[in-house]
């Protein structure tokens, strides 16, 4: 006696399908995680910021592999150089730190807006939402 | 929840050294001291559409001109005597302020509250 199954047509082809557009479908996943911290923290940063040259400095990157663990990322975060009115320069990494951690000094009030800008909800909402436009429904439960 | 730790960190020493604490500010002289303030709160549980329970996250800034490592491990130590959870990944990297020579390390805890508490 024997048993013989065979995998209809249209699986395979929809296992072969996921199998190309992995990279695809976890980039856009990542980006639409970033997208949403990133619409968080325009929403939640302090006026201070909000009214300044810092705003051209939140960026989103492409999305990218690492080599060293095959990740697929996006980042979202200041890059760049905060350009104040006289003209001088600061790394806008630091001006965010500062905003976020606060200091010592009286003219630095803590406003921590990068971390709570990060919902964990949120950001798997817009994950989840991506990896389904990306793999046509394929990896809908 | 202010009072909580008040409470918590009254008489706050370190080495037998007093540590200031303060909410919000500090603005008193000397160091070390640590402020706190809540940084953040989520929902946790929601039944019947209304919130069950939900976490508040708190940050305890230490500043200190000296090693300040016994100060972040003894207030570890002691919040997470009391109820509060660590966060690492809301805590900051070690920071030092150039122009002051204060060290500077931010510490989130959370803690898991309902409206009855």
């Amino acid at each position: 006696m024997g048993f013989k199954l065979e995998l209809p047509t249209e699986i395979m082809k929809d296992i072969e399908s996921l199998y190309k557009n992995t990279d695809d479908i976890m980039g856009a996943m990542t980006r639409a995680g970033a997208e949403v911290v990133q619409n968080n923290i325009q929403a939640n940063i302090p006026e201070g910021i909000r009214s300044s040259k810092m705003m051209n400095c939140l960026k989103v990157t492409k999305t990218y592999r690492t080599p060293s663990d095959d990740g697929i990322n996006t980042k979202v975060g200041f890059y760049g150089y905060f350009e104040n009115e006289d003209g001088g320069k600061t790394p806008a990494p630091l001006v965010a730190n500062v905003f976020e951690y606060g200091r010592s000094t009286e003219p630095f009030p803590k406003h921590p807006f990068m971390r709570k800008s990060f919902k964990r909800q949120e950001i798997e909402a817009a994950m989840l939402k991506a990896q389904s436009e990306a793999s046509g429904g394929l990896l809908d439960e | 929840m202010n009072k909580l730790i008040e409470t918590i960190l009254a008489n706050f020493t370190v080495d037998e050294n007093p540590v200031a604490v303060a909410y919000m500010y500090y603005q008193g002289h000397g160091e070390p001291y640590v402020v706190y303030m809540q940084q953040d709160a989520d929902g946790s549980l929601t039944a019947d559409d209304e919130l069950q329970g939900y976490v508040d996250y708190y940050d305890f800034d230490v500043y200190a001109k000296g090693n300040y490592h016994a100060i972040v491990n003894e207030l570890k130590r002691i919040l997470q005597a009391n109820g509060f959870v660590w966060q690492p990944s809301r805590s900051s990297m070690d920071m030092f302020e150039v122009d002051t020579g204060y060290y500077h390390k931010t510490l989130n805890f959370a803690y898991l509250r309902s409206e009855d508490n």
